[in-house]
């Protein structure tokens, strides 16, 4: 199964843990708009966590709009949820930046530098009010 | 999947052993479809009250209902224990019988036994019917006198420390048996504990017993967001902190770092500590753990 | 199964005493063969002067006497010694443990945590001692007949019976105060030796307190003698016993565990 079980001494509540669990999935597009998501009771039985805990994630889940609760049929992920699309657009970016990364290096320039360089540019381009991708 | 009414209600609740008293005014509500960890050191009342609530044990001065059944009435007390099932501490059973012959035993006073249950769980746990009782490992007996709780088709569980001494491995199948149960039965579960992370994982209502009293009771969910961590960082040496907000707090200083623990859920402490302009603020999230020790350690 | 859980607890004691005594019966029958031929040389030893001086001499009269024959021989041997001591014991032995000496072996919360009263407990408990005792008070006497004809003898059923009668109820008298001991100590062995204290502390002040008469009971004395069997004595042992337990009872309803 995809969800792996939570930790109960992080401090984080178990159900935020889950939420975040399931939103990472939708982002990484191991689930999809409009596939099931586990039950309830078998996953609560799988991650050996209380069944309510569970039926609150997706409770808040539904809430902010990122899965739905069909009655009868059970929790699907909503078609509005963030898609595949931004997890491909993430992955491009990484491609480019791998790349850059990559030239940089074959110049002779340090990692310490080639950090410091990102952080003045993302500084820079803050000062001046520039755009920045979310 | 619950209706509203507590399975367990006690008030003001004592108990004195010769000179012990070993409740102190104990108030607990346990809700319908729960699963309530009860939480304590050694010797704050855990057994105690399911001794009490079960009828083992006599009130000195207070009520307990179980079911809306007082404990203290022999007749109504059996009623109760009709719909219960119990697992001790120590989780001695009959040495002297076989697997075969306790589990024929237990099922003889309970017309409502799961017998597909317990066909499962003798296979789950790998418990053979010829066994002797009295050879068995600590581990095997706990699992024996659980598969002897959860067949009998009772609506409430009491667990008296269910996992102590097992491996993490065992733990975690107890854990499992109990939370496969009550999400299939729907029954209600009071166990007392030791381990506050496996209380945090399964648990969803709490309730920190110390000294015989209830000090902190309620849903855990909401307990946590009550609770908050907030780290402040002075320039200069910190200054005295007196918190007006409303709830418990616990300042530590130490140099230029104070810690608060509160127990007033929000805003009005963040504005007040912002009041005093450290230099950092920081609010960090609080485990059981943390509201436990704070709880039951004595006052500074 | 209250009864089958008071029985694998106790079936071990049980079967003792059923075997000792039962031996103990039938191995008094074949003494008498050996006894035959001394009673005549014990004649002459009561008529010394040390015999006589010492008081004894009647005693040990009166006892030749009465085991002059097989019948009185039994009755002396038999019931009024053997069985009736190791009866009270066994009574004792049988009647100690129940619930409380089994919260020192700690099932006792699993036994508590079923729906049943604590007077049910101890009604099983009590249910199975009696049976058990019934068993032991009857079949030893019985052996006593059956055995006799080997050694060209007769012994009635009838007065086997009637003995083992006499013994079941002092016995469950003993029984009942060992079970009312066992509500009160925890541990095994405290019920155990007050009872047999108790017991004996009776079989001495029996000679000075009359009252305390409940081992001529046991033995079925006056059956014996006049045929009559001892109604008064068995009215006085079912009420005590009764009494006892009744206590038992109520003392373990207020217990905490």
């Amino acid at each position: 199964m995809i969800l792996l079980k939570p930790n109960p001494s992080s401090g984080v509540p178990i159900y935020l843990q889950l939420m975040e669990q399931v939103r990472h999935a939708i982002e990484t597009g191991a689930l999809r708009p409009g596939e099931q998501l586990p039950s309830i009771r078998p996953l609560a039985e799988e991650l050996v966590v209380n069944p309510n805990t569970i039926a609150k994630a997706y409770r808040e889940l539904e809430h902010e709009g990122v899965i739905e609760l069909r009655q009868g049929a059970g929790a699907f992920v909503s078609d509005k949820a963030p898609t595949k699309k931004d997890a491909d657009k993430l992955r491009a970016a990484q491609t480019t930046v791998a790349s850059a990364i990559e030239k940089l290096r074959e110049r002779g320039v340090t990692d310490e530098e080639i950090r410091r360089l990102v952080e003045a540019e993302l500084a820079g381009v803050n000062r001046t009010g520039g755009k920045r991708g979310e | 999947m619950a209706s509203n009414r507590a399975v367990i209600e006690t008030a003001g609740l004592w108990k004195r052993y010769d000179d012990v008293e070993a409740l102190r005014g104990l108030d607990l509500q346990v809700p319908s479809g729960s699963i309530f960890g009860f939480l304590g050191k050694n010797g704050a009342g855990k057994t105690t009250t399911m001794k009490v609530l079960l009828g083992m044990s006599r009130p000195t001065r207070g009520d307990a209902h179980v079911f809306g059944h007082s404990s203290a009435e022999s007749n109504s007390s059996v009623e109760i224990r009709r719909r219960c099932a119990f697992v001790s501490d120590e989780k001695d059973l009959y040495d002297y019988m076989t697997v075969g012959e306790i589990v024929a035993f237990t099922r003889s006073f309970y017309p409502r036994w799961r017998g597909d249950l317990e066909q499962q769980y003798l296979h789950k746990f790998d418990l053979q019917l010829s066994r002797n009782i009295k050879g068995l490992s600590r581990g095997t007996r706990t699992k024996l006198a659980m598969l002897l709780a959860l067949c009998r088709g009772a609506e409430l569980l009491l667990l008296d420390e269910p996992t102590s001494g097992l491996d993490p491995a065992m733990a975690e199948d107890m854990l499992q048996a109990l939370v496969t149960h009550v999400s299939r039965e729907g029954s209600t579960v009071f166990f007392s504990s030791h381990q506050l992370s496996e209380v945090e994982q399964i648990a969803d209502h709490v309730a920190i017993i110390d000294q015989g009293q209830a000090i902190v009771a309620g849903a855990l969910d909401d307990l946590r967001s009550q609770y908050q961590r907030i780290h402040l960082v002075f320039e200069n040496d910190a200054p005295e902190i007196k918190v007006r907000a409303p709830g418990t707090h616990r300042v530590r200083r130490q140099g230029r770092v104070v810690t608060i623990l509160s127990s007033s859920r929000g805003d009005a402490v963040i504005e007040e500590l912002r009041g005093y302009k450290p230099a950092t603020f920081e609010v960090s999230p609080v485990t059981l753990k943390d509201i436990f020790l704070e709880s039951v350690r004595t006052e500074d | 199964m209250l009864w089958h859980k008071a029985w694998l607890e106790t079936r071990w004691r049980f079967i003792s005493a059923l075997l000792i005594l039962t031996v103990m019966a039938g191995g008094n029958v074949y003494d008498y063969l050996a006894t035959e031929r001394l009673l005549p040389r014990l004649n002459a030893t009561t008529d010394t002067p040390v015999a006589e001086a010492s008081g004894l001499a009647d005693a040990i009269r009166e006892a030749i006497e009465v085991q002059k024959d097989f019948r009185g021989f039994i009755w002396f041997q038999a019931f009024r010694q053997n069985l009736t001591q190791m009866g009270v014991f066994f009574a004792i032995l049988l009647g100690c443990g129940g619930l409380l000496s089994e919260s020192s072996k700690g099932s006792a919360l699993f036994t508590l945590s079923l729906p049943v009263t604590r007077k049910q407990l101890l009604g099983a408990r009590t249910g199975t001692g009696l049976a058990q005792l019934f068993a032991i008070s009857m079949v030893p006497p019985l052996v006593i007949p059956i055995l006799a004809p080997s050694i060209g003898q007769q012994f009635g059923i009838v007065d086997a019976l009637a003995h083992g009668i006499c013994i079941f109820f002092v016995a469950a008298m003993f029984f009942s105060l060992a079970s009312f001991l066992s509500t009160l100590f925890g541990d095994i062995w405290r019920p155990l030796l007050i009872a047999i204290a108790i017991a004996c502390f009776i079989a001495v002040a029996q000679f000075t307190v009359p009252q305390l008469g409940i081992y001529r009971v046991m033995s079925g004395e006056s059956y014996f003698r006049t045929g009559a069997l001892p109604w008064t004595g068995f009215l006085t042992s079912a009420v005590i016993a009764t009494a006892l337990l009744y206590s038992a009872a109520e003392t373990l309803e207020r217990r905490d565990f």
